[in-house]
């Protein structure tokens, strides 16, 4: 019985068998050379990416680890899940580890923002991108543990922790998501309207008008405080700008750059800015203010910036209200400022001669006279030179004669060449981005300052290789400007192995690698691996900043941010993007060789990071 | 009657024993002038030719009234055109060669005039009288005593070229020195260092003598 029973089992095995021969197997699809090479390049690369999340377990650099988990989860998770998720709930715990303190204490009075709290949004994206879920479950860790007001807020920071990474969360989905940005920002008005509420309604409204009309009408209803109206206004009148008060009551402004050429909200939504005046207008404009306590008198001014920055919206919106409010700013300013006078007059007397109808250039004439005025007649040694500097500084790039001959006014030679060497620098970049290539070249070799003359070649460089309009060009002369970007870039190599290596030394030669991959393949690999010698040397530099380095003048922090900075991209990635489709193992090889554990973890992935994206369409071929 | 004449006795002790006090002071010769002593610590460059500093300053005398009404209206900054306070003196000095210890500290003598003297005295009285009844102290007094409290308040900037760091750097302070505390550090009144570290932040320091005891030490870091 037994052996009939082991017969019966061997006959079905065998007829199975039989049967599976008789079904035709799709014949496996045979791999070209090429996709060859980028299978094991794939398997390279993953594992690039696996070694480097196990590692960043035992980093000292908690901060670095928790974006290397974040950033391998998001890339491994379509070969393993489970592994990602759970390197991303690693990275999420770990954050507990990083500190809470602001990232840049001279900003504090605007935004506070911590590693920690930019941490949080790194590991939410990933997990609302992967598995909302999981992303659900961390927002719930996050509101059980912040308290809902955040201390020691800027003036530009959100309510909450929870309502920051919810605004955060929205943006990032704004664009494929816009019913989850909605749903996103609404719940982030259960602390109050945030100040990235205007970012998320500005790019709602760009992908979904009534979803952003629905999302403003529940904000409005909330409406109780100044800054909260400058939000809602800002949305409504001047996309991109939000205004407050800082701590001693003066009027801080931002300004958002990819928003700010925006047409305004109000003249599409008439209703939506009337009503949002009137609340105003209920809100604070109405009610009697006491200014005999210092919290009375910062409520007053803020009140008075925000009446500043809407009253003129009034006439358009809400012209019965325009008298009520012009009433009460007059008793507000005259209460805030008993001994009011015009101190334009005081300060700026060229400026104040001037007709009504004087043209911008007279205006911006008579200005620079008065702050050279005010330079010359300075009796404080130090304040005269700062002085000089303001006037300089002040004079449009494209008047950098008049700029440098102010500068040689400073009775100091180190401050006279770096402020004089700045004023050219941002006259060549002007003339880049104006396309008037030889006036930048002319004025290059006259700056005196390695890294500024550096950056404008770069500038030129890069210029000269743009694909030209004009198809008519000949060969002769597009091989004739190559081979002038070449020398340019080959003097930036030389010149950058003679200067001190620093944050912004290191890149400007990850700009110069980055035009130089373009056409000379075997040059920009030698950059690189001069460049990450470099990065050895300063034992710290930040991989994934992109920004073009910070060539302003020491003496005066806002200079660089009135340079036309060269949109060129000066990071590890911008560099290795043209290199990874042709020299893959290289880049990889040349990333090892990072000394700092941290830097060679961020510089692998990094690295495949690239290498996933620029080969997305032949992996998806090859897997099918 | 009795009792008035002893009051007015009592008031009359009090005030003959405070004098002694402010009279003891007012023949110290330190009253005279205001020295502060300003030493630039450390800069990475010390040792390099190219190293150098600048001191530029400006002293005034307020009240505390207009050192309050100052802070709260936002007006206390380095803005001649905002600058509080009635004027005493100003003055700069460049230092070179800093690796001699001796180039990178100054002391400034501010000759004081017979207004600020009498000035000092009259806050150096006041803080007596009132440390007298402090024990009994009402809102009242405590607001008068306030209000009557002057400082001198030091506007300035120190600007180094550090060659090390190929770098500009520029510190600017505006410090209050209480009246009450000016005579109680023997040789300098007031004392402020200042450090240069080697990412090219700074540090800066003023060292207030305490009304007793050690000296109070205020660290404001940028």
């Amino acid at each position: 019985m037994k052996k009939f029973a082991i017969l019966i089992i061997l006959l079905t095995f065998s007829l199975s068998v039989f049967t599976q021969k008789l079904v035709p197997k799709p014949t496996p699809k045979v791999l070209t050379e090429q996709e060859q090479k980028i299978l094991s390049q794939k398997f390279q690369a993953v594992s690039m990416v696996t070694k480097t999340a196990e590692e960043a377990t035992f980093w000292e650099d908690k901060k670095a680890a928790v974006e290397a988990l974040a950033d391998a989860a998001d890339l491994l998770w379509d070969e393993n899940a489970n592994q990602s998720a759970k390197w991303l709930t690693k990275g999420w715990k770990m954050i507990d580890e990083v500190s809470e303190s602001p990232k840049d204490a001279k900003m504090s009075e605007f935004f506070n923002r911590s590693d920690k709290s930019s941490l949080q949004s790194v590991v939410l994206k990933v997990a609302y991108k992967r598995d909302t879920q999981l992303a659900e479950k961390f927002i719930k860790e996050l509101t059980d543990k912040e308290p809902n007001e955040k201390k020691d807020k800027g003036a530009f920071d959100d309510k909450s922790a929870r309502s920051e990474q919810l605004l955060s969360l929205a943006l990032q989905s704004v664009e494929s998501n816009p019913n989850l940005a909605f749903s996103l920002a609404q719940r982030s008005l259960a602390d109050g309207i945030s100040f990235n509420f205007q970012n998320v309604l500005t790019e709602l409204r760009k992908k979904d008008v009534n979803l952003a009309n629905r999302l403003f009408d529940m904000a409005l209803v909330q409406l109780a405080a100044t800054d909260e109206a400058q939000i809602l206004g800002g949305y409504l009148f001047k996309a991109g700008f939000t205004f407050a008060t800082n701590s001693s009551g003066g009027m801080i402004l931002t300004v958002n750059p990819a928003q700010q050429n925006l047409p305004p909200v109000a003249q599409t939504e008439p209703n939506r800015a009337g009503n949002f005046l009137k609340a105003a207008y209920q809100l604070f404009f109405s009610r009697p203010i006491l200014l005999d306590t210092p919290e009375g008198k910062l409520q007053a001014q803020s009140i008075s910036v925000l009446s500043n920055s809407i009253f003129s919206q009034y006439q358009t919106y809400a012209p019965e209200l325009v008298q009520p409010v012009r009433n009460f700013l007059a008793d507000l300013q005259k209460q805030l400022n008993p001994n009011g006078q015009n101190q334009l007059g005081e300060k700026y007397e060229s400026l104040s001669n001037l007709s009504k109808d004087a043209t911008k250039k007279q205006m911006y004439d008579a200005l620079i006279d008065d702050l050279e005025k005010k330079a010359d007649n300075e009796t404080n040694p130090i304040a005269k030179k700062l002085a000089y500097i303001r006037a300089a500084l002040n004079t449009n790039p494209e008047d950098y004669k008049r700029g440098k001959n102010i500068a040689g006014k400073i009775d100091d030679e180190n401050l006279q060449e770096d402020v004089i060497s700045f004023v050219l620098y941002r006259a060549a970049l002007h003339f880049v981005s104006e396309k008037e290539i030889e006036t930048a070249e002319e004025l290059a070799p006259q700056i005196k300052e390695t890294l500024r003359r550096s950056v404008i070649k770069i500038a030129v460089a890069q210029a000269l290789l743009q694909p030209k309009k004009d198809k008519k060009v000949e060969k002769a002369q597009l091989d004739l400007e190559k081979q002038r970007a070449y020398v340019l870039l080959n003097d930036v190599q030389r010149e950058l192995q003679n200067e001190d290596v620093s944050l912004n030394s290191i890149k400007t030669s990850l700009g110069a690698t980055t035009i130089l991959a373009k056409f000379d393949k075997t040059q920009a690999l030698n950059l690189l691996e001069q460049t990450v010698q470099m990065i050895n040397k300063a034992g710290k530099f930040n991989l994934k900043d992109n920004a073009a380095p910070q060539l302003g003048i020491d003496l005066s922090k806002t200079s660089s941010a009135t340079v036309d900075a060269p949109r060129i991209g000066f990071g590890f990635n911008n560099a290795v993007e043209n290199l990874i489709e042709t020299d893959f193992e290289q880049v990889a090889s040349i990333v090892e060789r990072l000394s700092v554990k941290e830097l060679r973890g961020i510089g692998r992935i990094e690295t495949a990071r690239l290498f996933f994206q620029k080969n997305k369409t032949l992996l998806a071929q090859i897997s099918k | 009657m009795k009792r008035t004449h002893f009051i007015s006795l009592l008031i009359l002790a009090f005030a003959l024993n405070n004098f002694s006090q402010v009279r003891k002071e007012n023949t110290n010769s330190s009253l005279e002038n205001a020295k502060i002593k300003i030493t630039l610590l450390d800069l990475p460059g010390t040792n390099l030719e190219k190293s150098k500093w600048e001191l530029a300053y400006e002293i005034r005398i307020i009240t505390d009234k207009e050192l309050f009404a100052a802070m709260t209206n936002g007006k206390l900054d380095l803005d001649a055109d905002h600058k509080i306070g009635e004027f005493v003196a100003k003055n700069s000095i460049v230092k070179t060669s800093l690796a001699n210890k001796e180039n990178r500290e100054v002391i400034l003598t501010i000759p004081l005039d017979q207004k600020i003297r009498a000035k000092l005295v009259a806050d150096l009285e006041n803080l007596t009288q009132f440390n007298a009844v402090k024990d009994k102290v009402t809102p009242e007094l405590l607001s008068a005593r306030q209000m009557k409290t002057q400082s001198f308040i030091m506007y300035g900037n120190i600007l180094v070229y550090d060659a090390k760091l190929k770098k500009n750097i520029i510190v600017s302070f505006d410090w209050v020195l209480p009246f009450t505390r000016f005579s109680h550090l023997p040789g300098v009144n007031f004392e402020m260092t200042f450090e240069i570290k080697e990412d090219g932040d700074f540090s800066k320091k003023v060292v207030l003598p305490a009304r007793t005891g050690n000296s109070k030490t205020i660290t404001v870091k940028q």
